[in-house]
């Protein structure tokens, strides 16, 4: 489902961030991405949603080049590969309700719709109790909940979380990936960025490995590819 | 689409009461902008009222030489009321003008001696013609240069009137293209502060903007509220001014004809009022709308 081919990212004057990186994830996959800190994980992530342009290579998701889309049509993929990020990317002035009902309220969804979504989604995570309260004041368990929620109640095809337990306790963490698990299950994509190596080992998933911008590994479950 | 205008208003109007000062300095810009606007509409209107009033007072005379007969005079008369825009031509005998000119001269000692010496009427007979308008005096004069009649002329005083009418024409006009020069410097001028005040509100509204974008909302959804929000500071601030303006000409309607006699400001503005506020409120739109498109782009394309 996504693909890429020969991605390379040069920040001036002359940092390679990403080297020559090709590979592919099907859909529903749950992948992770690790490498310890300036490997190279984020720019591949935000190049994933064309939040950043590569110098070289191609990005394909469904066969779609993303480089030649518009960013009317960049939008609408964006929908569909959401993110979450390490400091969660929320409107700390706004209610929970109101963070979780942003993506409908893009798409043009009815107060009655989006109530509904808001409140079922809500429910699944445990954070109905929360949605009158202002964003800002929740721990940061919530606050991922939340940003998950966010992501979800646009039903995307992939979720791209950049370091999303980065800031939370273990115990929050290890809920967190419980209900990534869950999402995973019901055919959500998820490509997770981590230098946690517990998390590697809760997971048990395909893990690729970066080390100064080049993919040095692609490990399957039971198998292990060494790129 | 609907829930997306709906969004899009009401996501624009809490960004006017959130961004208080901003607001208040668009509002300010818009209220300054539409004074001006309408200072010079009604400066505009001001000098065309008084070239108006001055062409009406210009009058054109005629002035015979001393032996020309009465019949002749009263012919040229009968020949120029009948003479298309003309509204009025009265025949004054040479009597009258003396006695008319020594009416006016009898409080100056000097003329009223001179004049009291004098054994004859010094003064002529003459025609003063009323026209409805002046662009019709250069044709009498073309008509009586060609006439038969101009043997009796001794000499036309339009020509000298006319001279200082050009003049004040002349300087109502570099007036009119001064005034012109200064609305445009602050229509410009204000450019500058409403583009400078949403690039303020759209950098204290980045975290927003960022969050759009990661999940997704086109550069349309992102515009939107700065343009409902903009629309709302001008069209408050337009209305504010439009209301201390009426409110200012209503006080001082008394004042106004002390100058110019058909200077009727409340009046010119109630006969037009529709043409003149969209003129107005459209200039505020404009530009209101351009600075704040560009500073928009110069953040979004960021």
């Amino acid at each position: 489902m996504i693909a890429l081919k020969n991605i390379t990212k040069v920040y001036p004057p002359n940092i390679v961030a990403l080297d020559n990186i090709s590979f592919e994830i099907n859909a529903g996959e749950f992948v992770l991405i690790i490498g310890k800190s300036g490997a190279g994980k984020t720019t591949l992530l935000k190049i994933l949603r064309r939040e950043e342009e590569p110098t070289r290579g191609q990005i394909y998701f469904k066969n779609k080049n993303l480089l030649e889309l518009s960013k009317r049509r960049l939008g609408e993929i964006r929908k569909k590969i959401a993110a979450i990020h390490q400091d969660f990317k929320l409107l700390n002035k706004k209610t929970v309700f109101e963070n979780i009902a942003l993506p409908l309220e893009i798409l043009g969804k009815s107060t009655k719709e989006i109530k509904e979504s808001v409140y079922q989604l809500a429910e699944k995570l445990k954070i109905k109790t929360k949605l009158n309260q202002l964003a800002g004041t929740l721990s940061g368990g919530e606050k991922q909940k939340v940003c998950l929620a966010r992501c979800l109640i646009a039903k995307p095809e992939v979720i791209v979380a950049d370091e999303p337990t980065g800031n939370l306790d273990p115990l929050a963490t290890f809920e967190f990936l419980e209900i990534l698990k869950e999402v995973n299950k019901e055919g959500v994509g998820i490509i997770l960025a981590t230098h946690n190596r517990e998390i590697v080992e809760n997971l048990k998933t395909r893990t690729l490995t970066l080390n100064d911008g080049r993919l040095i590994r692609d490990e399957k479950i039971g198998k292990y590819t060494l790129v | 689409m609907i829930n997306k205008i709906k969004k899009i208003l009401k996501s624009g109007y809490n960004l006017f009461w959130q961004e208080k000062i901003i607001s208040l300095i668009n509002l300010g810009t818009s209220m300054l902008v539409a004074f001006f606007i309408w200072f010079g509409f009604l400066s505009f209107y001001f000098f065309n009222q008084m070239i108006d009033y001055l062409e009406q007072r210009l009058d054109f005379s005629v002035y015979f030489k001393a032996n020309v007969s009465r019949e002749e005079i009263l012919k040229l008369q009968k020949i120029l009321q009948e003479f298309p825009g003309v509204m009025e031509v009265r025949y004054i005998p040479q009597e009258i003008a003396f006695k008319k000119f020594q009416e006016e001269a009898k409080y100056n000692p000097v003329i009223d001696k001179a004049l009291k010496e004098l054994q004859t009427n010094p003064l002529v007979d003459y025609l003063i013609i009323k026209a409805e308008n002046s662009e019709v005096y250069p044709k009498i004069a073309d008509y009586l240069d060609k006439s038969p009649y101009k043997v009796y002329i001794d000499y036309i005083t339009y020509f000298e009137n006319q001279k200082v009418i050009n003049r004040i024409i002349s300087i109502s006009n570099q007036i009119r293209l001064v005034i012109s020069a200064l609305i445009i410097g602050i229509m410009v001028f204000s450019s500058l502060i409403i583009f400078n005040t949403i690039l303020v509100s759209i950098y204290s509204q980045k975290e927003e903007i960022e969050v759009l974008r990661i999940i997704g909302a086109g550069n349309w959804f992102i515009r939107g509220p700065f343009l409902v929000y903009i629309f709302i500071s001008s069209f408050l601030g337009y209305l504010l001014a439009l209301g201390i303006l009426i409110l200012f000409l209503i006080r001082t309607e008394n004042f106004w004809p002390n100058i110019v006699s058909n200077f009727q400001p409340s009046a010119f503005i109630s006969k037009n009022f529709l043409i003149l506020n969209s003129i107005a409120f459209g200039l505020i739109l404009i530009i209101n709308f351009v600075s704040a498109f560009l500073s928009m782009e110069k953040y979004l394309q960021k």
